[in-house]
């Protein structure tokens, strides 16, 4: 069973009176516990792609399943307990909640799903351990360098014992050594946990660590590489 | 999500903009501190009341009085109510209600004697009204104002010091202890057993209904002189004429004779000081037996036969033989077609007012809890745009829509509660400083009775209504922050 199987994916947005085709019939597959790299240009939907992978959006057309998943039959609450059990997001803008300290932001998935506090805790701490931040774990992300900050945000993706994570340019707010770091801690986990991953990415340096590569152009996908 | 998680982020939510949530509470707050005061201030003063009430009126006595007729007080204000404006329609029903067909209806020995067989009454006795001009010492020149009442109207229970009353009839008395520092005494035994002067003087209304009341012909009068106004001849100087005659037929009348008289000397009653009663709201009081009360109620009619065989009077007071007996006496009246009237009934109608008087207030405290709750709505609705982002961000990690719908949702309630929590305790503070004040201030007065009293429902009642309407408050605003779609939420700049 492949981990991403998305098939003649069509997302329309009505603006005004015309229409944007963010995606336009994209067919894609990832196998079980692969790194995949998405390049494009802007606007090319690779946002999309990863909204409705991750269940943030549903599509206008086609089908999508994670895992034998099927997305698209789903109601907006399974759509969101799916992102609380399966998916791991990270974003470009790391997105953590300012006004909790490193671990509180990688407890608040678990306490999502009810998890006691000891034991998240717990699984808190190690995860922030893990991304090398073990002495960071009471700070505020004010306190934290981008890089630290998006440690962090991995930590968080990663609490929840996700089948998938959707990253959307995770380097793209970092500095070049930064961003290599945090390449390679991905990369490191997808082969330590194997854990499949989607990393969209305009570094080619980056995308080229993966084993998969796919480009988009308006909506659909143009090409796809994969390393032998 | 664990509710014990949801309350802490809740929490934690409020605590990040303090000063806004502060500010936001103001309306809850003003309005638990009114509905605390103004209801403690009710509560209290009702109590106050119903006590001092208890204090001084006999829980045995049940009054009865005639439905129909023998309200000489409404008929006789009925006599002025017209001053400057046309006569009013007699409506059936309401006949009592004018001066002209005022009939006292006296009661009668047969239904005395029905009263007195009523099972568990101890005594029955006219209604005694006394109007006193004076009381003196003797070897005093001065008089000091006072209120003459019956012994019955109070019971035993009002006696501080002394033996109390020998007899019925003697001509004895028992004195508020408030004389005491009036007159310029220490103590109480420095007036028991002198003897007083009660001047007791009679009330023109109450003279000529005692005198033998209207008679029909004086009602034809009024009649007359009401159709004449409401008819009036097509010829104004006959009119005139005719109004003239009628009116001076009504003053040569007897009843308008005998109400323009001069007002008789007062009466003057010598009584022994044989008791010192407690003093309660109204301190000028002076306690007579019933038997020389009635004496003196004689006077205030100018009439030597009221309240005998031969005139009982407007109303009688059935003594019951104790407590329990009291509803059985009352109903047994009621039955015999009078009305009854007991202490409670009484303070029935003090507690009526002071919870009319109460809702009054209370209205006007939710007039700040009308604004707080539109507070509440603008804040609420300013932090979901502001934390659209984290909405995003919390419904990307699995929350789901009623998760986010629950804590905006709390986050209203718990805004009300606390805003309830503080206003209640700052109305309660208030109370107590309110205490405070009124005890320096009127300690002579209540004593050290409570105006401000908090029943014990008020608090827990505040609560649930300033929970439920922070609740109510942030139902719209939870119900956006819910509909958010993640994507754009996540976009949000
Ligand atoms: N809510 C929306 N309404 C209208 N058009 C939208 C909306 N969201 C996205 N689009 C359009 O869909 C297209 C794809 O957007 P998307 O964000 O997926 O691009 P992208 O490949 O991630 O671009 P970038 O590299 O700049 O992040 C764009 O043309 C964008 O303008
Ligand atoms: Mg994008």
């Amino acid at each position: 069973m492949a981990a991403i199987e998305a098939e003649n994916l069509t997302r329309v947005y009505r603006v005004g009176d015309g229409e944007v085709r963010a995606l336009d019939g994209l067919s894609l597959s990832v196998p079980e516990g692969e790194l995949a790299a998405v390049m494009g240009p802007s606007g090319s939907g690779k946002s999309t792609l990863l909204a409705l992978l991750g269940g943030l959006d549903t599509a206008t057309a086609g089908r999508v399943s994670v895992h034998g998943e099927a997305l698209e039959t789903k109601s907006a609450d399974e759509l969101a307990t799916y992102r609380r059990d399966s998916v791991g997001f990270i974003f470009q803008d790391f997105f953590l909640l300012g006004h909790l300290t490193a671990e509180e932001n990688v407890e608040v998935p678990l306490k999502l799903a009810g998890m006691e506090r000891p034991e998240r805790l717990a699984r808190a701490r190690e995860l922030i351990e893990q991304v090398g931040l073990g002495h960071r774990g009471g700070h505020l992300p004010n306190q934290l360098s981008g890089g630290e900050r998006q440690r962090v945000a991995i930590a968080r993706a990663l609490s929840n014992r996700p089948k998938l994570v959707l990253a959307d340019e995770p380097t793209g707010n970092l500095d070049e050594k930064t961003g290599h770091e945090i390449a390679d801690m991905l990369v490191q986990l997808n082969a330590e946990q194997n854990i499949a991953m989607l990393l969209v990415t305009h570094n080619p340096v980056v995308a080229d660590r993966a084993q998969r590569q796919f480009r988009l152009g308006s909506g659909k996908l143009i090409e796809e590489t994969v390393k032998p | 999500m664990k509710t014990r998680d949801l309350f802490h982020d809740v929490f934690l939510n409020l605590t990040r903009k303090k000063m806004r949530t502060a500010l936001t509470m103001v309306g809850v707050i003003i309005g638990a501190l009114a509905v605390v005061t103004t209801v403690s201030l009710g509560h209290g003063l009702s109590s106050f009341l119903d006590q001092q009430v208890r204090a001084v009126t006999n829980p045995l006595a049940v009054e009865a009085w005639p439905k129909k007729g023998g309200r000489p007080g409404r008929a006789a204000g009925s006599m002025f109510r017209n001053i400057g404006k046309a006569p009013q329609e007699i409506k059936k029903g309401e006949e009592d209600d004018f001066f002209g067909s005022l009939k006292i209806k006296t009661i009668d020995n047969e239904m005395v004697e029905r009263m007195r067989k009523i099972d568990g009454v101890e005594r029955v006795q006219p209604k005694v009204f006394v109007l006193a001009r004076s009381v003196q010492l003797d070897d005093d020149s001065r008089e000091f104002d006072t209120i003459v009442v019956p012994w019955i109207d109070a019971g035993a229970q009002v006696l501080s010091t002394g033996p109390g009353f020998s007899s019925i009839d003697a001509r004895e008395c028992i004195i508020s202890e408030a004389y005491l520092e009036s007159m310029g005494f220490d103590s109480p035994d420095q007036l028991m057993g002198r003897t007083v002067t009660i001047r007791v003087t009679e009330h023109p209304m109450f003279a000529l209904v005692g005198r033998g009341g209207l008679d029909s012909s004086a009602l034809e009068n009024f009649q007359n002189i009401a159709t004449l106004l409401k008819n009036p001849p097509k010829n104004r100087v006959r009119m005139v004429f005719n109004l003239f005659f009628l009116l001076r037929d009504l003053a040569n009348s007897e009843e308008l004779k005998a109400m323009a008289e001069p007002e008789g000397e007062p009466v003057e009653f010598r009584a022994k000081v044989v008791g010192i009663s407690k003093k309660g709201l109204l301190t000028n009081i002076v306690y007579v037996p019933d038997g020389f009360a009635m004496q003196m109620g004689r006077v205030l009619f100018n009439n030597e036969e009221m309240h005998t065989e031969k005139n009982w009077g407007m109303g009688m007071v059935l003594l019951a033989k104790s407590k329990a007996d009291v509803p059985r006496v009352r109903l047994a009246v009621e039955e015999m077609g009078f009305r009854a009237r007991t202490i409670e009934d009484f303070i029935g109608k003090l507690h009526d007012f002071f919870a009319t008087l109460q809702s009054i207030m209370v209205l006007f405290g939710s007039i700040a809890f009308f604004v707080a709750t539109f507070s509440i709505v603008n804040t609420l609705l300013m932090a979901v745009v502001e934390r659209k982002r984290e909405i995003g961000v919390l419904q990307a990690l699995g929350a789901t829509r009623g998760h986010i719908m629950k804590m905006f949702a709390c986050e209203a309630a718990a805004i009300g509660l606390l805003g309830g929590l503080l206003g209640g305790l700052a109305g309660w503070a208030m109370a107590q400083a309110g205490n405070a004040f009124s005890h320096y201030k009127w300690g002579h007065i209540i004593g050290s009775a409570d105006l401000f009293v908090m029943p014990g429902w008020l608090f827990p009642v505040l609560l649930v209504f300033t929970t439920l309407l922070g609740l109510v408050a942030g139902v719209y605003p939870a119900w956006r922050a819910s509909r958010l779609d993640p994507v754009a939420a996540l976009r949000y700049e």
